[in-house]
């Protein structure tokens, strides 16, 4: 039975070029609450670049369609579209290193839409995140990797998205850390954001994944659930191991 | 310790000069060459409301430091922003911006050269003698030391105490991400430059209480600026402090030991050891 009865990020015939250099063409995928989607794909065949371009930070091509909630949102700008309930960690993190985590974390609050349960999330926050909670006074650069990550991710969750985005979570952080990431990911899921992720690590993601994309070369070449690709002895040996080429 | 204090004083006034450049430079990404030329401008403007209009001096603050704020919001939507649209990099920005603002400096020299002519001005403004610590320096130099302190603290409190100017610090730390947090990058560097030609213009205010001003003195205070916030860290309001007190002190100390006229002299060797021994800022950490 499809849990994802509700589509909330449609992204149709989505295209994006550097140049002469086609990163994302004719991309098109869905998103729906409370559901974890995972494109996976190798460096370079376009994944950051389809977060960036859903996320507002990178033009799109004309026919491009993406609609949130039911609203066009194609052409709208990076701050905007955090207003419309996505919220991205991008590659590196993004965090605000000479900021403390408590300036981190009230800053994430800074959407019209998270004002009013900005204390909620904060305890949810804090809650999923306890190592925070702990060192809300120090400085996010002087954090390990794992908490700079939690701090993003927390930052992120502050605006109360809809759908939080993240780029490559895993990457840099210990196997075991990376289990305790993705932990976290599913009792986020199980509050009823959605979750979109694009990563290497394909064993990973899918287990905690409810589907998935396959990305190549800028175009979606696979789309299953996630229990089916992880079953899937092709697209595994294709995607095993954290790096695919 | 006479000369320590009189040092000391005149820092507070450079300290608002250094914290208009840092918001500017800092935050809105605009190195301004043309931030003297609207400190000179609230000089003449300070003595035009007094002489002319009666207007003390601090109460004219609260009309200078709102219309520097409306001009120089102007200036950078106008004039700035089509640079920031242009600019594929930083770098490009700082070129492009330096450029422009070099010639702006100009036009307002000339402006306020047309308008004032090239001589010196000055005023007397609570021209009596004031006790501390046994010294005695004259109360107008104690009373702008106490505003811009005021006017610093309240900037300081903005910045790190509400959410706006939190907002602030994190476009200055990395634009990308504090798009990514809901926050109106645009908006926010058009307000920080605002907002710094309104305490630069403030500096200029208090400092035209006890110095002798003219049209042309713009560039000297743009640098005094510059090796201020360079010596404090960009960005940095607790380095901007330290490093325009430090200047107050040296300049105080080389008029009073060696000779007024090397003042300037200071200002530039002080600058040199900075770049020397300490690009990074006083509290900086070298970039990695």
């Amino acid at each position: 039975m499809p849990i994802w009865e509700t589509t909330m990020l449609e992204v149709s015939n989505l295209g994006v070029r550097y140049g002469r250099h086609v990163a994302l063409d004719g991309v098109s995928a869905r998103v729906s609450k409370g559901e974890i989607c995972v494109i996976l794909g190798a460096n370079g065949a376009g994944k950051s670049s389809f977060l960036g371009a859903v996320a507002g930070l990178v033009g799109t091509e004309p026919g491009t369609s993406i609609v949130m909630n039911g609203k066009d949102v194609t052409k709208l700008d990076a701050h905007l579209m955090v207003e419309e309930g996505v919220a991205l960690v991008p590659e590196g993190r993004g965090i605000f290193g000479e900021l403390t985590v408590a300036e981190n974390l009230r800053l994430g609050s800074h959407a019209r839409r998270a004002k009013a349960d900005a204390g909620k999330m904060l305890d949810f926050v804090y809650g999923l995140f306890p190592r925070l909670a702990e060192r809300p006074r120090q400085l996010a650069q002087t954090m390990s990797g794992g908490e700079q990550q939690m701090v993003a991710i927390g930052r992120a969750l502050m605006s109360k998205p809809d759908i939080l985005m993240l780029d490559e979570p895993s990457l840099g952080l210990s196997p075991l850390l990376s289990k305790e990431l993705f932990k976290s990911l599913a009792i986020i899921a199980g509050e009823g954001f959605g979750i979109l992720l694009v990563e290497q690590n394909a064993r990973l993601s899918f287990k905690t994944a409810d589907r998935g994309y396959l990305i190549e070369t800028g175009r979606i070449v696979g789309e299953d659930t996630a229990p089916n690709l992880l079953n899937d002895a092709k697209v595994m040996s294709a995607y095993l191991g954290a790096v695919a080429h | 310790m006479l000369i320590l204090l009189t040092g000391l004083l005149l820092g507070g006034t450079y300290t608002l000069i250094a914290l208009g450049l840092t918001l500017q430079y800092g935050v809105a990404r605009i190195m301004n060459l043309a931030n003297g030329e609207t400190l000179v401008a609230a000089c003449f403007v300070t003595f035009w409301l007094y002489t002319g209009f009666g207007i003390d001096p601090l109460l004219g603050l609260l009309v200078i430091g709102p219309g520097a704020f409306v001009v120089n919001w102007l200036i950078y939507t106008w004039l700035m922003q089509p640079l920031v649209k242009r600019a594929s990099n930083r770098g490009m920005l700082e070129v492009d911006s330096i450029l422009a603002t070099f010639g702006l400096l100009f036009l307002f020299q000339g402006l306020m050269l047309q308008a004032f002519g090239g001589s010196y001005f000055n005023y007397e403004f609570l021209a009596q003698p004031f006790s501390i610590m046994g010294n005695s320096f004259g109360l107008n130099r104690v009373v702008a030391f106490v505003a811009a302190a005021v006017i610093a603290t309240g900037l300081y409190v903005f910045l790190y105490h509400t959410d706006r100017g939190t907002a602030v610090r994190a476009v200055a730390v990395d634009p990308r991400a504090a798009r990514l947090v809901a926050i109106d990058v645009r908006k926010t560097a058009a307000f920080a430059f605002a907002l710094g030609g309104a305490i630069t213009a403030c500096a200029g205010t208090l400092l035209s209480t006890f110095y002798t001003f003219n049209t042309s003195m713009g560039v000297i205070f743009t640098m005094k600026a510059l090796i201020i916030v360079i010596m404090g860290g960009v960005g940095d309001v607790r380095g901007a402090v330290l490093a325009a007190l430090v200047l107050g002190v040296t300049e105080t100390l080389v008029a009073s030991l060696l000779d007024p006229g090397l003042t300037l002299a200071a200002n530039y060797a002080l600058f040199i050891v900075v770049l020397l021994f300490r690009p990074q800022g006083i509290f900086g950490k070298r970039p990695a």
